[in-house]
């Protein structure tokens, strides 16, 4: 029947070539996809505890092992979980304004597909951790339970360390400012004055002599500088201002500042407890 | 994620430290790394098979003596030794934060918060204005809340140093945050407010007839 296979020819051979088409552009594009994919660059760069951990594991493996006790594994498994327990909240916390962003369209989806991956990961990680602390725990003390309790635990303590230690640091910045600050104010009192040999050791700068030398030093401090602060403010001022001051031995503020020391000296015992 | 890099360790015999060993291409904070997980193996090994408990479980003997150290500072300052006392809250503070770090952090700071406020008092009875507004600071960071004394004492040593605008802030803050309470415990924030805003008033007035 020739003349039946003539006219059978066209379309098998339009089919094979659409096809064939369709195979190459698919077998092409998942090939690419993949690719992309081993090149996406890690959402978290690699961890160390990670490779810490898995070291320890397969240090056995190695020529001439050391002994590595369970102890040193389970330090090293309670490091990991921290690290991995940060990068899940991570995680939790910038899929939902990630995925915001993607509705946008700010952020490409080649950002949320390395997303989805590192998502993946976490919680492979995470379920491998569970694994490897049911197997190190002992019958009576299933440590899967609570390994990422202690761990999350421990990322919140060394947070608040951190943020503590930051504090520490404003806080001596701030005791270097007030020290240079009365130091400052007071000698240029003492040199506006002439007064130095007076009041000088009575009021030291130094909080530490002022401790020693108890209240009563401590209670002349806060006059004389608001003195000076005035001095600072408005010099001519203070001087029909602050010598009378002198005479009255500082036992009362003088009337420019009413609302200073006073009310800060009744107000100390109020608030005790 | 499969794969891992297999780093250049050892173990001490002895005393069990994890070490580098020598290698051509050093890795970066290993030896750091190496450190911390050193250190708190050590501290583990107080527990059977060094499993840490949950974090529910606390140690009572370090909250008994940060309790002791903080009623004795109390005592202190009751007798009038201001700097004493500031001693003795700064060694139960010592005490709080050195708490091994799989205890509950609510618990630190809920301690610390306490004490750094009464060390804050006794700063403010020995007019170091500066450590005690760093004190109160350090308080009201921790637990914002129910602390009214914290901010009260903040404002008042930001107020002694004649930070005024500063002062109004932090009462303002700290009276947000007692909103809650109704106005129950107001602690006489409200009153110092008031005594702030006039001492603005008045410097404004002085600058403005100078």
């Amino acid at each position: 029947m020739p003349f039946n296979l003539a006219s059978f020819i066209p379309p098998v051979l339009y089919i094979l070539v659409i096809v064939g088409s369709m195979a190459t552009f698919s077998s092409l594009y998942r090939k690419r996809k993949a690719q992309a994919a081993a090149s996406m660059e890690p959402w978290f760069p690699q961890s160390l505890s990670r490779d810490i951990y898995l070291t320890l594991l397969h240090l056995p493996d190695t020529p001439n092992p050391p002994k590595i006790p369970d102890s040193v594994l389970r330090a090293a498994l309670l490091q990991r979980a921290m690290d991995v327990i940060q990068k899940a909240i991570t995680v939790r916390n910038s899929k939902g304004p990630l995925q915001t962003l993607l509705q946008r369209g700010s952020v490409g989806d080649d950002t949320w597909a390395q997303f989805l991956q590192a998502e993946q990961t976490v919680d492979a990680e995470l379920k491998e951790i569970a694994e490897d602390a049911m197997a190190l725990s002992t019958q009576n003390q299933p440590w899967a339970q609570f390994i990422f309790q202690t761990a999350a635990e421990m990322v919140t303590n060394e947070r608040l360390r951190a943020k503590l230690e930051e504090q520490n640091i404003k806080s001596q910045e701030w005791a270097e400012w007030w020290s240079k600050k009365t130091e400052k104010v007071r000698s240029e009192f003492l040199a506006s004055e002439g007064v130095a040999d007076a009041v000088a050791p009575a009021t030291s700068p130094n909080p530490a002599n002022v401790l020693m030398a108890g209240k009563a030093a401590a209670a002349e401090v806060v006059p004389e500088r608001r003195a000076g602060n005035h001095s600072d403010e408005d010099g001519v001022l203070v001087e029909a201002d602050a010598a009378p001051k002198e005479a009255k031995s500082l036992k009362s503020t003088p009337g420019s500042t009413p609302s200073g020391t006073p009310s800060g000296s009744v107000r100390k015992k109020k608030g005790r407890k | 994620m499969d794969s891992f890099t297999l780093l250049p360790l050892t173990i001490e015999e002895a005393s069990k430290a994890l070490v580098e060993r020598p290698s051509t291409t050093p890795t970066p904070h290993l030896a750091a790394a190496l450190a911390e997980l050193t250190t708190l193996h050590r501290s583990l090994l107080q527990f059977d098979n060094a499993i840490p408990p949950p974090p529910g479980l606390i140690n009572p003997k370090r909250s008994a003596q940060v309790n002791k150290l903080r009623e004795s500072g109390n005592a202190a300052f009751r007798k009038q030794t201001f700097g004493e006392a500031a001693k003795l809250y700064g060694y139960a503070l010592e005490m709080c934060l050195s708490r091994p770090h799989w205890e509950q952090s609510a618990l630190v700071r809920e301690e610390a918060s306490m004490i750094y406020s009464n060390r804050a008092q006794a700063n403010i009875a020995l007019r170091n204005w500066a450590e005690g507004m760093c004190d109160a600071e350090m308080s009201c960071g921790l637990k914002p809340k129910d602390n009214v004394k914290a901010w009260y004492r903040r404002a008042v040593c930001l107020k002694e140093m004649g930070k005024l605008e500063d002062a109004r802030e932090v009462l303002e803050m700290g009276s947000e945050w007692e909103a809650e309470n109704m106005g129950k415990t107001d602690g006489g924030l409200r009153s110092l407010l008031k005594e702030v805003l006039e001492a603005i008033e008045e410097k404004e007035k002085a600058a403005a007839a100078t």
